[in-house]
Order: structure tokens, then sequence, then C-alpha cells
């Protein structure tokens, strides 16, 4: 099989020796299934990072072997130079100075909040412990719960509490297992935003654990996808959304619209129109795919008129016209539905603009490039 | 000073330093070791009684076949054959009444139903012999009556027999059944119910068609608790003049001094409890496909008016005034009789403090030994752990006749090991110190009473996320200190109703507290099964109210089980 990119690029997940934590190919089974295989990946100091997936991907797991509650079976994990696990060692979580925020918070029931927070202090004098547990409570205004005991908290109060006590012992890494997923959407984004500022505030090196892609793109410095126990891709939001390296992480981080091809001449032949495919074996079976707003409607008469700047492929000429079947207000963007010659499954058009596009009118398309990807189709 | 300081010295992390702590040598082994050592001190007696069974050799044989088996195995047959069937019965009718039907009274009924649990089985025998007796009240009312004089005159139903026996024991264990089949009806009937109705059973008929095959596994799982009391009974049956073969192992044991013929007297009981363990096995198992409904819903009863009431009403009462009023107030008023005629004498003072005393300190073993292994199997969850804790439970099933002859090799030989060696140390023997010391006494209770607080621990660590174990543990604490503040605190409800039930338990036991007590030591329950040996009246009825009182503790406990709240 051929891979778009060299695999050199997949494992850009892979540490640099400057990097404050460093997992080098860890793996785990339970009972005969592989949890996780292979695992590359680097934390610089004080960066955020996302691991996004979907449900049942490792992730969790992974994060639970850097905080020392699982042991990898293989591999090794170093925090700033010193291996925490690996090589016949093993730290055990209380001594690794890692924290680890749940999704259910995991707040000690029995406990108030400030003795919630204080737990993480116990072997410090007590003034200063004191100090760091009043400090925390303040930063993330909480003062008036202190006394409260967690079952007399609502959801969003519950999550300050838990990110102030994994935060009061100032952990090294700071790891987050979908902190966010149990708040009501309304609070979520609010929530987000003032957590993330705190963490990058206090320089706290951050792996979170996600399956919202949204997310996973808009709160990391960077964002490793993973799938079925290992990293597919690792990088920036925009480099991992722009520049997918599988057919799998360009789905995962917006629908988009797919259809099968055969390589012929260095070119993927569509309904949609024809695509060069850079580095495809002639006739490999192709999958390629569009994103819904890299495709524009044009009314059917422009037809014969060129674009200019070759930014924007005109496909008209080539027979892609489409019927509009449906046009659906999704509030800020606009889902056209359309039925294309030649295609029997419907093609879907996103778009901000509000146009009067209705059903059954006849429309020329046009694509963006940067909206196509072009990957083997057997992955 | 800030959190966002970078020099603050936190516990665990100076930046710039490699690794805060050198890594230490984990110790969390121990935990498996220790769960292991708590099972195999468990399962010492077994071992031990197959040991001095094999090591007997037959001549035994050729007697206990010809004159001991045949009645033992039949009477043995017979009793749990009879307690079986009144206890299903009264068991499951009562509980059916009170879950289906609303009258007058059910409230109260509800949980005065269990007050027999309170009542040992030698305590009601004790009770019923003097009451039923050809010159107790009962007997010379009727022969008043009819106007006899003497009991020579007209010859009334002796309770000293079989069927005396099997009614007695039945009055007393019936309350296993209710309470497992009454829990089944209040969490699972009323959805299934409800569809048989509308599937066009009548209302009459959803008792035999629906609820009663529902609730079988229920109603087996009470069974084999109630067979297995019956079989570690030893005071009723020898009162009443019941020859089990609990009552052949104990007389072979203490009136022959032949241990081997006890031990195989004990495996040959041990093939029953087996089967009684397996019966109850089956049971769990196809109970837990039973409870699939998520969310339970209690039923609906149904109100009873005029007779039906009344009749309802007298179903449910009639079992605790046989099973528990008319002993208790048999023994209050002799309890008063001898109160006020000689006080409560120096010795039952000192009985009652041997027994608190005895109790205490078996009950603290049985919670830490139980603690010990949930934690282990907590901290280092695994097929050895898992095992332990299972391994740890058997005694419940063990009678403990034949726990004190499984246990008496070992504890002996350790005691005699002792003594050598204090022998040839200090030039003075110290005697035999695990029998002496009732420390023999407190191990044998402690395995027979294990169960109930691995069971009871279990349930309670279960309800304990492990999100809270793993929070603990990265804010820095070692798991024994996770388990102080964490477990601990969050168990605390669990570990001192298993310590209630384990307590009681214990000033109850007798057959195992007989065999194993040092000399001269008695308890409240040895005391009234003395007496009553002798056939003596005396004191007996003080300490049987006083059992009988602590008995009562856990009823209000359990009266709570299977009962969903808000009800």
């Amino acid at each position: 099989m051929m891979l778009v990119t060299p695999p050199q690029q997949i494992v850009q997940a892979a540490a640099d020796a400057g990097d404050w934590l460093v997992l080098r190919g860890l793996g785990q089974r339970f009972g005969g299934r592989t949890v996780l295989r292979d695992i590359d990946l680097g934390l610089r100091q004080g960066e955020v990072v996302c691991l996004v997936g979907p449900s049942g991907c490792g992730k969790s797991t992974l994060l639970r072997l850097i905080a020392g509650v699982d042991r990898p079976q293989t591999g090794s994990i170093t925090l700033n130079g010193a291996t925490l696990c690996g090589e016949g060692v093993f730290v055990e979580p209380e001594d690794r100075a890692i924290g680890l925020m749940f999704q259910d918070y995991a707040l000690f029931p029995h406990l108030s909040v400030a003795q919630n927070i204080m737990f993480g202090l116990r072997g410090l004098p007590k003034a200063q412990a004191q100090a760091l547990c009043n400090e925390v409570i303040a930063r993330l205004g909480i003062g008036s719960l202190a006394e409260r005991h967690p079952h007399m908290l609502s959801g969003g109060e519950q999550q300050r509490v838990a990110l102030a006590r994994a935060l009061a012992p100032r952990p090294r890494v700071m790891l987050m297992d979908e902190p966010f997923s149990n708040l009501d959407k309304t609070l979520r984004d609010g929530i987000r935003d003032e957590t993330l500022a705190l963490l990058r505030d206090l320089g706290t090196t951050t792996l979170i654990v996600t399956h919202d892609p949204e997310e996973a793109l808009s709160a990391g410095n960077r964002v490793a996808l993973m799938r079925a126990g290992t990293i597919v891709q690792c990088g920036d939001a925009a480099e991992i959304y722009d520049r997918p390296t599988s057919a799998y992480a360009a789905e995962f981080f917006g629908e988009c619209n797919r259809f099968d091809a055969v390589c012929r001449g260095g070119r993927a032949e569509t309904a949609l129109g024809s695509f060069a495919a850079p580095g495809q074996a002639e006739g490999a079976p192709l999958r390629v795919l569009v994103r819904p707003h890299a495709i524009a409607l044009h009314n059917s008469t422009t037809t014969t008129t060129t674009e200019t700047g070759g930014a924007t492929t005109r496909i008209g000429d080539a027979g892609a016209d489409a019927v509009v079947i449906a046009v659906s207000l999704m509030g800020e963007i606009e889902q056209i539905t359309l039925r294309l010659a030649g295609s029997p499954v419907p093609l879907r058009v996103r778009s901000t603009e509000r146009r009067a596009a209705r059903a059954g009118i006849r429309v020329n398309l046009s694509v963006n490039p940067a909206g196509i990807f072009v990957f083997p189709a057997v992955e | 000073m800030t959190l966002a300081d970078p020099h603050i010295q936190s516990r665990t992390f100076r930046p710039g330093s490699p690794l805060p702590r050198p890594v230490r040598r984990r110790l969390r082994p121990l935990w498996s070791a220790g769960a292991v050592a708590v099972a195999a001190l468990v399962c010492l007696p077994v071992l031990s009684l197959v040991v001095i069974a094999l090591g007997g050799g037959l001549s035994l044989w050729p007697h206990l076949l010809a004159n001991v088996l045949p009645v033992a195995l039949q009477d043995t047959a017979l009793l749990l054959g009879g307690v079986g069937l009144m206890t299903v019965t009264i068991g499951t009718a009562t509980a059916w009444l009170v879950s289906a039907y609303d009258f007058p009274g059910r409230r109260l009924m509800e949980w005065a139903l269990l007050l027999p649990l309170a009542v040992p089985t030698y305590i009601v025998a004790y009770a019923y012999l003097d009451i039923l007796h050809p010159v107790g009240p009962v007997q010379t009312a009727i022969r008043e009556v009819l106007g006899y004089a003497s009991p020579r005159d007209l010859r009334l139903w002796d309770v000293r027999s079989m069927t005396g026996c099997i009614l007695l024991l039945g009055l007393v264990l019936y309350p296993y059944v209710y309470l497992t089949t009454r829990a089944m009806f209040l969490t699972q009937a009323a959805n299934v119910i409800e569809a048989a109705r509308t599937l066009g059973t009548p209302r009459g008929r959803v008792f035999l068609r629906v609820a009663l095959p529902m609730a079988r596994p229920a109603i087996v799982v009470g069974l084999s608790l109630v067979l297995m009391e019956t079989l570690n009974d030893i005071g009723a049956s020898e009162f009443l003049g019941a020859r089990t073969i609990t009552i052949a192992v104990y007389n072979t044991w203490v009136n022959r001094s032949d241990l081997p013929g006890a031990a195989q007297l004990s495996l040959v009981m041990l093939v029953i409890v087996a089967g009684t363990v397996m019966l109850e096995r089956w049971a769990r198992r196809s109970q837990r496909y039973a409870s699939s409904v998520q969310r339970p819903r209690p039923m609906a009863p149904v109100r009873l008016r005029g007779l039906p009431a009344g009749a309802a009403l007298l179903a449910c009462v009639l079992p605790v005034i046989f099973g528990f009023v008319a002993p208790a107030l048999y023994l209050v008023d002799q309890a008063w009789a001898r109160i006020s005629f000689a006080g409560i004498s120096p010795r039952i003072w000192a009985e009652a403090g041997n027994t608190l005393g005895l109790a205490l300190i078996a009950s603290a073993v049985v919670i830490a030994a139980g603690l010990l292994v949930g934690f282990a199997a907590r901290l280092r969850p695994g097929a050895v752990t898992t095992g332990a804790a299972r391994l740890s439970t058997i005694g419940y099933a063990l009678p403990g006749t034949v726990l004190a002859i499984g246990l008496l090799p070992p504890v002996l030989a350790v005691d005699h090991l002792l003594d050598d060696t204090a022998l040839a140390l200090f030039g003075s023997g110290i005697g035999l110190v695990m029998m002496g010391s009732g420390a023999a006494l407190a191990y044998a209770l402690a395995v027979r009473f294990m169960a109930i607080s691995t069971g009871g621990l279990e349930s309670g660590l279960a309800r304990i996320p492990s999100s809270l174990d793993q929070a603990a543990r990265t804010l820095g604490q070692r798991p024994a200190g996770m388990l102080r503040l964490i477990h601990l605190p969050l168990s605390k409800t669990a570990i001192a109703a298993a310590a209630l039930l384990v307590f009681v338990d214990c000033v109850k036991e007798l057959p195992a507290t007989l065999l194993l007590r040092p000399l001269n030591f008695e308890t409240l329950a040895t005391h009234l099964y003395g007496e009553a040996a002798r056939g003596t009246y005396e004191e007996a009825a003080i300490a049987a109210l006083i059992i009988v009182l602590v008995g009562m503790l856990p009823v209000a406990l359990l009266a709570r089980v299977g009962r969903s709240p808000g009800r």
C-alpha cells in the first residue's frame, strides 16, 4: 500500500530532545486486545496539547499511563529527562507530581472543598499549604464554596474545584480527561476559555483528552489525533485541518463529500470533476474527499466563464451540473443538498453566504482545491 | 508566593531537580500476601480435617455404619427436609402477603417478621421445652380445661421429638427465606406482575404463575442459609432428642474422644454442606439473570378489608408470636422471677463479660482481616486477590462443630511447639497458650464469620469509584494513606454494619464456643447449654434473655435491606 505522505511525516509527534514530557513506544494490551501501540509523543514545557479521537481509541488509557495509575507493557515515559517508567523503573503515581483531572471530577465526597484542595498539599508545612490553597481558591474565584461539600455544588462549580485541587500542588504536567464534557453546553465554552487561559498563564504543561474535534482544534497549541490505539497525526490546528495525512484525519475534523475513483494518468476522475492525485500509482483505487464549504454554486447560465487566478476550478463544462434537492438553514451556515449527475449519493455544500437557491433549480459547481484531499481507498 | 512563582517548593517537585524522591521499593505485594494469608488461615481447618480423617484408618467404620450413620443420616435428612419445607412455606407466604397486599398492621409486620432471627435455635428449644413440658403452663392449662388432674391421666404430644425439633427450628429460621424473597418481590416484581396481568393472568393466579417461579432463586438462597443454620445447630437437636449427624460428630469427639472418627463423620457432613453451598451458588447465579430491571419499582399493594385483611394479618402474626413473642415473654418472665428472687449473680456478670470480650475481639479480628482482603482486592485486582477474597468466606458454610474439630490439631501443634520452645529457652513450659487464652476460639469465630465482613466491605468498597483512588494517588498519597483518608471514611457505614452483625453472631454462637473454649471459661451461650443439658433451670433464662436482646440489634439493620429509599 502506498501512502500519500511518507511515514516520517506521520510520526512528527515523536519527541525532540528538548521536550519536557516524552513518550516513546508505549504499548498496552488488555486481555489479548491491543489498546495502545507504539505511542510516541513529546510535550514542550508550558504547551497545551489536545489528544483527540473517538471513544475507545485508547486516549484515556494513555492518560492513565502517564499519570502512573496504570503500567504500560512496553515503552517508556520520561519527564524532564528522568525516567518515570520503562527500563525496569516505575515511579508510583504519588511520586510523579503529575496532576490528573477526571471527567466525573472524582471529588472526595466526605471532604469539604477546602479539604479536597488541601489533600494534595498534605506533605507541606501547614502554613504553606494553607497559603497555596487560599491562592488557588482566590485564583479560581471559589472562595464562597470553600466550606461546602461536593454534593452541594453545581456541575460548573465541581469542575472548578477539581481544577483547583489538581493545580494546587503545582503539577509538572496536568492531565485532563474530558474535563468539559460533563458541563452544560451553555457553560462549556466560557469555562473552557477560562480554564485554558489560567493554564497558559501558569505555564502548566497540559494534555487534554477530548472526543470533540472542535474543542481539540480550538483548545490546544497542538492536536494529536488517535485511532485504534495509535497516534495517526500530530500538529497544530491549521496543519491538521488543512493538511490531513489520511482520509480518517480529514473526515474526523469535518464532514466531507466522498467519491471513489481510480487513478488515471495521475488524476482522480469523479462525478464532481478531475483532481490531481500526486504520487498515486496508475490504476490504484482512490478516495476523494471534498469539504462541503470548498464547493461554490453558480448560476447555470454562467457556465462558460472562466475564473481567473487559478485558485478555483470551474467544472461546469465537465458536466458537473447539479440540481438542488434541499436547502436548510443551520444558523450561521446554510446547507444545500444537491443531486450530482453520475453520483448516487447527494452532495452537501455549506456556505456562510445566504443565497436564493431553491429546490429544483439547476446550478454549476466550482471547487476550491484547498478543500480537496485524495487518498488511497484502502487504509 | 504565588501559584505561578517558579521557585516555590511543592512537596514533590522542585523545578530543575530530576525527580523529587528516589524510587522506593514497592510494598504493595504485601497486601496480596496478607490477603492470601487470611485465606490460608480460613482454609486451614478444612485441610487439617481431611488430614486427620485420612490418618484415622477405617477401624471405626463398621461401628459407624452399623450404629451411627443410618440414624444420623436419616434424622439429618428428616430435619433438613422438614425445616426446609416449613421455612419456605412460612417465609414465602409472609413475604408475598406483606409485598402484594396492604392490610392493617402490614408496616409493623414487615419488620416484625424478622424478629425470630434474634432467637438462636438452642434458645427457642430451651424455652419451649419448659413451656410445653408436661407440668409446664400450656399442658397444665389444657388439663385444667379438660378436667384432668395429672399428666399421667392425659398424655399430650411431647415436644422432645423430631416433629418438635422441625417446628421449633422452622419457627426461628424462616426469616432467612422471608428476607431474601421479600427483597426480590420489592425490587423485581412490579413490572413483571403488571405485564402478566395485562396478558390476562387473573389477580389470584399471579402468585402461583408469576411471582413464585420468579422468586425461586431468592427462595433457594434463603433456603440454603436455613439448611446451613440447621446443620450448624447442636443445642436444639440435642435438647429435643434429634440424633443428627451434627450430634454424632459432637458425641464421637466429646464422649468417645475419637478425633479421627469425628473428623471422618465431619467429612460426610461436609458433603452435605457442599451440597447446600452449590445450591446457593446456583440460585445466586440465576438471580443475577433475573435482576435486569434497571430501576426497581415497588409493586402497588392491593388493599384488603374485612375478613381477608384479618386472615392476612393472622398469617403474619402467628409466626412472630410462636417464633419470637412467646419464647421472649417466657424468658422475660423466668428471668424476672429469678432476678427478683436472687438478683443477678456475679457468675452471670462474669459470663456476660466473657461473652462481650470474646465477641469484641473476634469482631475486631474479622473486620481487620476483611479490610485486609478487601483493600488488597482494591489495590491489586487480579486472580490472586479475588481468589483470596472468595476463599476467605468459606467459613460461613462450616458448621461450628466441624470447624472446631478441624482447627484443634493445628492449634494444638502450635501450642505444643510454643510450649517446647519455652521449655527449652526458659526451662519452664507455658502451657497451651492458644487454647488456654481463648485465641483458638476467637480464631474459630473469625473463620466462621469472615463472610459477613468480606461481603459487607466488598459491597461498601464497590460503591467508591476507582477515579477517587487515582485522584488520591496522583495527589501524592501512598496506598496506605489513600485507604486511610478515602476508603475507610467512605465505607464507615458498611464497616459498622458488618461489625455489628459479626458481634451479634459471636454472642449467639454455641457449638464452636462449646468445643474450643478454655477450661472453666463460660459464655452466656455455654451457660445456657450447660443448664439445659443438666435439666436445671436456674439462671439460664437471664443468659438467654441477654442473648435475645443483643440478637435484636441486627433486626433493625436487616429491616432496611431490600427496602427502597423513601418507602
